[in-house]
């Protein structure tokens, strides 16, 4: 699985089992030709490590960080940090030897000791950051924040915009965030609870605190036919072509992400819509590993309401 | 359509030659030894067809949703994507040229007419009359409503070429401007010399005037199967590099080999041109992150295309001598006039083999699915393996189909080969990765030639240059006549 700047912190250095990841190019020759080894590889330590791998050109960042001066180089990492690397073709032997040498820094008994602390926490003691569920509209953003919320960590809402047919479980809003360019107050009172945005609002964010952040995604074509009926429901109408609309939404996404790797208060998570609903485990578990391990996973799991997903497209 | 036609549909903007990176571009620093500063934001592109849409990741957009590249048969295309054939009046140029323009490419070519020349000089002509180059393109707009750029421009002139190239900004450039005999260049010292000159240096200037003037077209290098030789080990005939699961051991050590370059052994001197072409097209991407799909084709063979077959004004050459010609074109011309077909030594001399029309389907898949940036890759070009006894035997059973008593001959090799030899060929890229599907078959391949070269006026060609047909031009420098080892009529 190719890694973006964004994942790396969450899958590689808060991983809690031994990571191999292999910092490649496309544009060289025993990288692409090791790619079908690695994945093999991959398939082989399911059950005991993870296998990603990074771009370094997709990821400059991550390759300075590093210091990767030759590809592939294969760097592997146990509690954050990195124990072995080799530079250079390999054999599988030798990847293996890599993760190995992972395997015996880790630390003992991390898991149980992590598991004590997690039960005996209050929420704002157990994540000290913001939580932030923004996304694209109509992307099961207030599914979102009433799953976090099972999951253990409180919204903070004043349940302005009531339930409709649209969204009949209720918003999910917070009046304050709307004006978060001049009033950032709530801030304040904001670690540990989870907060709804719009994702144009995020770049306001002040810059000296910490943040999760959701970030709800769907496949344009339905967000574009949520919308409609959304819209329709309240008699407005609109003449813009669906693939104007398209080209207007991918536009603004593409902007955000490329300024978003370089915003270091926000720790994101991409979540698609469709794949939530698809795989609520495995999503969920994803999401889970965004917030250490430290949510209520079944809880979440239930609040998934199936009868949602009415806008499916064709 | 297939799904295999869109092989493409994933790739992204990262590979697209119509995009400018922009930002923190540190692509020369391949990875060999160049210390990366930390850098800060990720890399965006800009679309030059699109500017409005602003900056954005390369990632994000993928050809099936991106609104310039269009669905064919072939795979997703880039719109009116430009493409720069050089040797566009040869065998192969020509039908590619039609290919491309009937599928929307805007086609611009180069060609210095030597081949025209050489195969005079040798005392031979086309089977299939051609036009020229002129009167090629008028019926090209006449006949398939295309329009095709020429300018008769020679590889090695430098100005010229890089002039065109900076004029025209190619998407993709399609190298055939080569010389591509292997007994020629066997000939004497001035034909090697020549050979060699055309391809080695001409590729090499060719080079330099993509990373000035185009660097993000996609350069498709035409290599051959012979640049492999062919190992008496066994050891098979990857696509240019080993798999990354090959291991060398060496006293009780081992090391991988995956991604290198496997090794050479070319057959002639020919072949030493087309195997420094290969260092030279790696070496560029490496050192200024041009990028290029390396083709070893297998022995060519055929006249048979869609659009070739509009009009016989389209005619693309047809060459059959000892020279020019390949082995099963020149098998078919001889069983025509009833000249026996020449086997070189044992005939179990095995080589890959491929239809022209499949061959044109290839190269114009590959041109399709660019390389990503800096990036180098070898597919193996083949659909079949034969030996030339194989080949024989089966012309000869299929002339007997047109009542043509048609008889096989083993002359000495004028050749310095292995006669005996083991051949495996992997050729899977194509098929696996960029959707080739055959769309020929020997036999099929070879009824359509036995039909056009049986045409009184074809045969008559044929005739005229008989003796260029039989082997004069000896591997080893020695002169004299080639014996005849025997001569026999295979059974029906």
């Amino acid at each position: 699985m190719e890694l973006r700047d964004s994942d790396f912190d969450e899958l590689v250095l808060n991983n809690d089992r031994p990571v191999l990841v292999d910092f490649w190019a496309s544009w060289c020759p025993p990288c692409k030709m090791m790619q079908p080894v690695v994945d093999r590889l991959s398939d082989k330590v399911v059950d005991w490590a993870d296998v990603y791998s990074v771009n370094i050109d997709r990821c400059p960042g991550l390759a300075g960080e590093y210091n990767i001066s030759g590809v592939p180089t294969f760097v592997s990492f146990a509690d954050g940090k990195a124990i072995d690397r080799k530079t250079g073709a390999l054999t599988e032997g030798q990847l293996i030897n890599l993760l190995n040498a992972a395997k015996q820094a880790m630390p003992a008994d991390a898991d149980d000791a992590q598991e004590r602390d997690t039960l005996q926490m209050n929420p704002q003691q157990l994540r000290p950051y913001i939580t932030i569920v923004s996304g694209l509209p109509r992307s099961g953003t207030s599914m979102m924040m009433r799953m976090l919320e099972a999951g253990g960590i409180p919204a903070l809402t004043d349940k302005e915009r009531i339930p409709d047919e649209d969204n009949p479980n209720g918003y999910y809003e917070f009046e304050d965030v709307k004006s978060i360019e001049s009033y950032d107050q709530w801030i304040d009172q904001a670690p540990g609870s989870s907060v709804k945005m719009v994702y144009s609002l995020l770049k306001h964010l002040p810059i000296d605190r910490e943040y999760r952040v959701v970030f709800m995604r769907r496949h344009t074509d339905e967000i574009l036919q949520s919308q409609k009926k959304m819209l329709e429901r309240n008699g407005i109408e609109t003449d813009i072509p669906d693939d104007v609309m398209k080209m207007m939404f991918e536009r603004k996404l593409n902007q955000f992400y490329a300024w978003l790797p370089s915003q270091t208060h926000l720790k994101l998570i991409n979540v698609s819509y469709n794949e939530l609903l698809a795989n609520p485990q495995a999503t969920i578990g994803q999401i889970n590993h965004h917030f250490e391990d430290t949510l209520k996973a079944e809880a979440m799991q239930a609040m998934i309401d199936q009868n949602l997903y009415r806008h499916r497209a064709a | 359509m297939t799904e295999n036609s869109c092989h493409n549909a994933n790739h992204t903007c990262w590979s697209c030659p119509a995009v400018e990176f922009k930002g923190h571009v540190d692509f020369r620093a391949c990875g060999q030894a160049a210390f990366r500063k930390a850098a800060q934001g990720q890399l965006v592109v800009e679309c030059k067809r699109r500017p409005e849409i602003g900056y954005f990741d390369p990632m994000s957009i993928t050809y099936e949703t991106c609104s310039e590249w269009k669905q064919t048969d072939n795979g997703y295309i880039l719109d009116g994507m430009r493409v720069m054939i050089l040797g566009m009046d040869g065998y192969l140029g020509w039908p590619l040229a039609l290919k491309l323009a009937k599928l929307g490419c805007r086609v611009y070519g180069i060609d210095n007419m030597l081949r025209r020349k050489l195969v005079e000089e040798r005392g031979a002509q086309s089977v299939t009359p051609i036009q020229s180059m002129e009167d090629r393109i008028a019926a090209a707009k006449a006949e398939l409503g295309v329009d095709i750029d020429f300018r008769e421009i020679d590889l090695m002139d430098r100005d010229a070429l890089f002039a065109y190239i900076k004029e025209i900004q190619p998407e993709s450039i399609v190298q055939f401007a080569e010389i591509p005999s292997a007994p020629y260049s066997m000939a004497d010292v001035d034909k090697a010399v020549n050979t060699i000159q055309n391809n080695v240096v001409g590729t090499l200037g060719l080079l330099f005037g993509v990373r000035d003037h185009a660097p993000d077209a996609s350069i498709i290098k035409l290599g051959t199967m012979g640049e492999y030789g062919s190992p008496l080990t066994g050891r098979p005939l990857f696509e240019g590099l080993f798999p990354g699961d090959a291991v060398l051991q060496y006293q009780g050590q081992e090391w991988s080999l995956g991604g290198e370059l496997t090794p050479r052994d070319p057959v002639s001197f020919y072949h030493v041109s087309k195997v420094q072409g290969t260092f030279s097209v790696y070496e560029a991407c490496k050192y200024w992150w041009l990028r290029s799909y390396d083709v070893m084709q297998g022995v060519i063979y055929g006249n048979y295309s869609e659009e070739l077959a509009a009009s016989p004004a389209l005619n693309t050459r047809f060459d059959i001598d000892e020279w020019w010609g390949t082995v099963v074109n020149r098998f078919v011309a001889q069983a025509v006039i009833g000249m026996p077909l020449t086997i070189y030594g044992s005939g179990n001399q095995q080589r890959g083999y491929i239809t022209l029309r499949d061959a044109m389907q290839c190269i114009t898949r590959l041109i399709a699915a660019p390389p990503e940036p800096g990036q180098y890759d070898v597919v193996n070009q083949v659909t079949d393996v034969f030996s030339v006894m194989q080949i024989a035997k089966m012309v000869a059973s299929i002339g007997q189909e047109f009542g043509l008593d048609v008889e096989v001959q083993r002359i000495e090799n004028p050749r310095v080969e292995a006669e005996e030899h083991p051949y495996e060929v992997i050729h899977e890229k194509l098929a696996d990765n960029f959707g080739f599907q055959s769309e020929s078959s020997f036999a099929e391949e070879v009824r359509h030639l036995f039909k056009v070269l049986m045409q009184a006026e074809n045969r008559d060609r044929i005739l005229e240059q008989r003796d260029t047909l039989f082997p004069k031009t000896k591997w080893s420098g020695e002169h004299g006549k080639l014996a005849v080892l025997e001569t026999w009529k295979p059974a029906a």
